[in-house]
């Protein structure tokens, strides 16, 4: 049932070739993958990304994205995507609305401040737009971007792109060095979805503004709480919880679809089950593409019978007994194994865990 | 793993089979459909996109009139038109079971 599939095949030893990544791409297209996201680390960075991102896009009509800082784009780059990758979409990170603001997250590979290369992204991004490709930004939400979230909404507009994506955290690789300084508490995330849905609610040039969570309830639970219903959400968002397809639930109660419908490459062709923690965990090494193909991993590795075989009820912790296991179905997996080493650990920043007591939900039930 | 692709309109779209029935999906849309949508889209994709080939093999195979077969797809087509997915294939689908109504004996 794969939808989608992360490659990264950029920023560690030992990389992938040009011909396995083609190969690759060659296989995922011919068993069915719907949506492919070529990210990095920076996939510019490697000097064959024109002939690895052509042959993506030309193989055939499937989703095809490709995630850039937008920092090291060219002219000629734009125009060579322009003229030979039709489909693809490209996805630029910009978090932030100035040199200042941007810069907050970003340092170059000296340490340096990354708001040097603010002017940059934007004149790359608005030249995307002039050679006609589909572009979209990323913006991470962290405990020190959320404050600039909305004015950089304000100034994105201007650049007429096509999605307006905001991220939230994920405490991996250095996310999680930084986890205290980045992580988003529980009222400021609640706060900052209630705000951007009455914005987007009563606004109807937002419709290119969406939010990506890694599991169900950092939609459901603030916005539920606030009255919103699980139609409202799918109504302004266009999100809906996987536990709402009859086929996804017929098979599974968790929410987590990581090596259900997605799955991540890295760089040196180690599949893993989640985009978000793509590299550098051997608890979560599913296979190596270079040893198996990969759809010989994705249906045989011990990882994914194993992630395949939890159940709600075998979670630890309350995850059985809440009000919102139909809609989130425990959380998400990748943090639980993240933070507390375990897949059948509590999501720890759950707010149902957090607290002993637990919130009193007004909202409508659909 | 069986994948199909049909064309429809100036795109191809891919049909994967799974457990539940298929997955079905464009560049930028996906939907899902049960073990009998996988079916008739195979049906179709086997009789090279021509509607009365399909009609004929799937009455064959299950053993329905043609005019009941035209009566399921219609309404399996009419949740792919909403997609914006084989719009041609609906309107010869509605234009076989309108010219059939036609040319029925009129028995009042």
């Amino acid at each position: 049932m794969t939808r989608k599939a992360y490659a990264a095949p950029f920023g560690i030893d030992n990389e992938l070739s040009t011909e396995e990544i083609i190969s690759l791409i060659r296989e995922f297209f011919s068993i069915g993958v719907y949506d492919l996201a070529v990210t990095g680390g920076e996939p510019l960075c490697r000097k064959d990304w024109r002939e690895i991102v052509r042959f993506a896009s030309n193989i055939g009509e499937w989703k095809l994205t490709l995630n850039t800082n937008g920092i090291l784009w060219e002219e000629e780059d734009i125009k060579f995507v322009a003229e030979h990758c039709e489909s693809i979409g490209i996805i630029v990170s910009l978090d932030g609305y100035s040199p200042r603001t941007y810069g907050v997250l970003r340092k170059d590979g000296h340490h340096q401040g990354g708001d040097r290369f603010f002017a940059k992204v934007v004149k790359n991004v608005k030249l995307m737009k002039e050679y006609g490709l589909k572009v979209s930004i990323n913006y991470t939400i962290t405990s020190l971007t959320i404050n600039n979230f909305f004015e950089t909404l304000e100034f994105i507009r201007h650049l007429r792109i096509d999605g307006f994506l905001a991220i939230k955290f994920f405490p991996y690789g250095r996310g999680k060095v930084n986890f205290g300084k980045l992580e988003i508490n529980y009222d400021d995330w609640e706060s900052f979805i209630f705000q951007a849905t009455r914005s987007k609610e009563s606004d109807p040039s937002l419709s290119f503004l969406g939010i990506s969570t890694t599991c169900p309830w950092e939609f459901y639970i603030p916005l539920m709480r606030h009255g919103y219903t699980q139609d409202d959400i799918e109504r302004i968002w266009d999100y809906n919880t996987p536990l709402a397809s009859k086929s996804y639930s017929s098979m599974r109660d968790l929410g987590c679809h990581a090596g259900i419908t997605s799955c991540a490459i890295s760089p040196d062709g180690s599949v893993f089950p989640c985009g978000t923690v793509s590299a550098r965990i051997p608890g979560l090494f599913c296979g190596n593409v270079r040893e198996r193909s990969f759809l010989e991993i994705w249906e045989d590795s011990e990882m994914f019978k194993k992630l395949r075989s939890l159940e709600l009820n075998k979670l630890k912790g309350h995850c059985s007994k809440c009000q919102f296991k139909e809609l989130c179905g425990g959380g998400c997996r990748a943090r639980a194994y993240v933070l507390k080493g375990g897949l059948d650990e509590v999501d720890p920043i759950c707010p149902y865990h957090l607290s002993s007591n637990s919130y009193n939900i007004q909202g409508r039930q659909s | 793993m069986g994948i199909l692709s049909l064309k429809t309109g100036d795109r191809v779209l891919r049909v994967r089979e799974e457990d539940f029935g298929c997955a079905i999906f464009s560049n930028n849309r996906y939907a899902e459909g049960d073990k009998m949508t996988f079916e008739v889209l195979k049906t179709l994709s086997e009789s090279e996109a021509e509607l009365s080939k399909t009609i004929q093999t799937l009455s064959c195979k299950y053993k329905v009139a043609e005019k009941q077969i035209v009566i399921d797809l219609i309404e399996m087509f009419e949740e792919f038109n909403r997609e914006g997915w084989f719009i041609e294939i609906y309107e010869q689908l509605i234009s076989w079971r309108n010219k059939n109504a036609l040319s029925e004996p009129n028995t009042h």
